[in-house]
């Protein structure tokens, strides 16, 4: 395939008075880990939020692997290949582990009435499959059974990812994975991060641990106020000057 | 297994419920009212398993049920009555034109919560006020007279023991439909839908779709419904299917515990029997029920199904029974 994986084209988004996004373009090529970064309210998540359709744009063009899909529904997005993590999971806390993950199943084999009804039940033992080897993947306890809520935090966070990853997405975009999770949570999740672009898979990353995202972005993208500010590798972003004013000035040194 | 798509309906416990179910109006020996009462309790359980299904596990306030239940019960009487149709013909037609009413209605799926809830009242409303204002078709609130028993395969069925193994049929079907549906990959987006809408459609479900099509599968379940309490009681008029009887359905589904198919029905003998014992109160029944309600969802939020499962839970040798989400 030719072209950016994903590309964003002067994606713009107001509430009434407030520009959260302001005219960010954003070229993901096909097998990078891109890193956002920013302070906080810089936009980050708005972004996300826009790209996966659960907020509309207030101007601008979202193309996927080339297909414009500015208008097209979030499910719709994920059929065509996209997968995201919340910052706080957003997991089904009654159903069960194996649920979970097999939702993620939703955008390649929609699940339909007819099937439910007419088809056999072995036609789906397949998914089981699917869903044992994205577990495994994910290093995620074998208790499929059990219900998604005794999982621990950390583990609420990979199953997400699962549910996100099963489906097989060319796009993954995951909102600060490594929010909340202790040090070897965090070796184990920039693995997995790795583990993801030899599958095929373009992952797109907001994050507030730098140490995380200089040692997985190739290409780092900088958001401040709703605006790119600057894009380039850890060393070009690190130096820029742009960037070290809105770090510093607002939060006194921390992070680059 | 852990995997809820191979759960199997038949299991020693589910067959013998089964068996004496079907024995109870051997039972009951020849008394003509409660043989009367069983079978509209079987009708009032075909509907409270249809809204469990909607509203227990899709989590989707539909609160005009009652409407969609008048529908077919009109259109069966008129199609029998007025242009001599067969009974199988005229339940199918039933069945039809309440899914036809609930496609009608299902753009409201864009509204949210409380604005839905509203939606499907009113709606609900409004098919109360066609029953009771259209005379030409359905003689208003003097009620429709002279609806045929049904006749199958040549055979008319008049007796009201026949006329249970009829529902029973029936309900039981309905009942594998439902748990076949809940138990495959749709089931599971539909109770992934009730739990987290976003994630869901993020992950690609289409929600409004699976919203559409439990409104339609529920629907389809009430006009079949209808059509057999018209044909079961020769006369149907608008207050069945009123609002009343959508808070009755509704409580049905609460009290047996939200979520559970056993308790669905359990719900509907409970409440259709207690409808019973308190129609000597008149219209103040209405402000007990009212009152049973918020006492209901004050102390036992999880039904029946919830308190059998707590209290199974005490006790070693069970396990299953009890209700909660689909077990896995």
């Amino acid at each position: 395939m030719t072209g950016p994986v994903l590309e964003t084209e002067q994606v713009s988004k107001r509430f009434d008075g407030l520009v959260a996004v302001n005219a960010v373009d954003l070229r993901v090529e096909g097998g990078e880990i891109r890193g956002i970064v920013g302070p906080n309210g810089a936009g980050k998540t708005t972004v996300f939020n826009l790209v996966s359709g659960l907020y509309r744009v207030s101007g601008g063009r979202i193309r996927l692997r080339g297909r414009d899909v500015t208008e097209a529904p979030p499910h719709v997005r994920a059929a065509a290949g996209l997968g995201r993590t919340f910052q706080t999971p957003q997991i089904f806390p009654d159903l069960s582990v194996f649920d979970n993950v097999a939702v993620g199943l939703a955008g390649s084999r929609p699940p339909s009435l007819r099937a439910a009804l007419l088809g056999r039940r072995r036609d789906w033992d397949g998914v089981r499959a699917d869903v044992e080897e994205t577990l495994d993947f994910l290093r995620l306890p074998a208790g499929i059974g059990g219900f998604a809520a005794t999982l621990s935090f950390g583990e609420q966070k990979r199953l997400e990812i699962g549910r996100a990853l099963i489906g097989g997405p060319s796009v993954l975009l995951l909102d600060e994975p490594a929010a909340g999770l202790s040090r070897s949570e965090i070796d184990t999740l920039a693995e997995l991060i790795r583990g993801m672009r030899t599958r095929g898979v373009t992952v797109v990353l907001i994050e507030h641990n730098m140490k995380l995202v200089m040692g997985l972005c190739g290409l780092i993208t900088v958001l401040d106020f709703g605006r790119k500010i600057a894009e380039g590798t850890a060393d070009e972003v690190r130096r820029d000057p742009l960037v070290v004013t809105a770090y510093l000035g607002r939060s006194g040194g921390a992070g680059v | 297994m852990t995997v809820s798509w191979r759960r199997r309906f038949w299991t020693p416990t589910s067959g013998a419920t089964v068996a004496a179910l079907a024995a109870v109006p051997l039972l009951l020996g020849n008394s003509p009212y409660h043989l009367f009462l069983l079978n509209t309790i079987a009708v009032f359980a075909m509907l409270a398993l249809g809204l469990q299904l909607v509203l227990g596990y899709g989590g989707i306030l539909q609160l005009g049920y009652a409407g969609f239940f008048g529908l077919g019960a009109y259109t069966s009487a008129i199609l029998t009555v007025h242009h001599g149709w067969p009974f199988p013909a005229a339940l199918v037609a039933a069945m039809a034109v309440a899914v036809v009413g609930a496609l009608v209605m299902s753009p409201i799926v864009r509204l949210r919560d409380v604005n839905f809830a509203m939606a499907t009242f009113v709606f609900g409303l409004i098919l109360e006020l066609v029953y009771n204002q259209w005379s030409a078709m359905t003689n208003g609130p003097i009620g429709f007279r002279g609806i045929p028993a049904p006749t199958l395969l040549g055979l008319t069925v008049l007796e009201p023991q026949h006329y249970y193994y009829l529902l029973f049929a029936a309900l039981l079907a309905e009942y594998l439909l439902i748990f076949r549906l809940l138990h495959s990959p749709f089931g599971t987006a539909v109770r992934a839908m009730r739990e987290n809408e976003t994630a869901c459609r993020t992950s690609g479900v289409d929600v409004t779709r699976v919203k559409v099509t439990l409104l339609l599968v529920s629907s389809a379940i009430a006009g079949a419904a209808g059509s057999l309490l018209a044909h079961m009681n020769g006369f149907i008029s608008p207050p069945t299917f009123g609002w009343a009887t959508s808070v009755a359905l509704l409580m049905m589904v609460v009290l047996g515990g939200v979520r559970s198919l056993p308790g669905a029905i359990v719900g509907a003998v409970v409440i259709r029997l207690v409808v019973e014992q308190t129609s000597v109160l008149g219209q103040y029944s209405n402000i007990v029920f009212g009152v049973a309600l918020v006492l209901l969802m004050a102390f036992l939020p999880t039904g029946l199904a919830g308190l059998v499962g707590r209290l199974a839970a005490r006790v070693p040798w069970t396990g299953r029974l009890g209700a909660g989400s689909v077990p896995s």
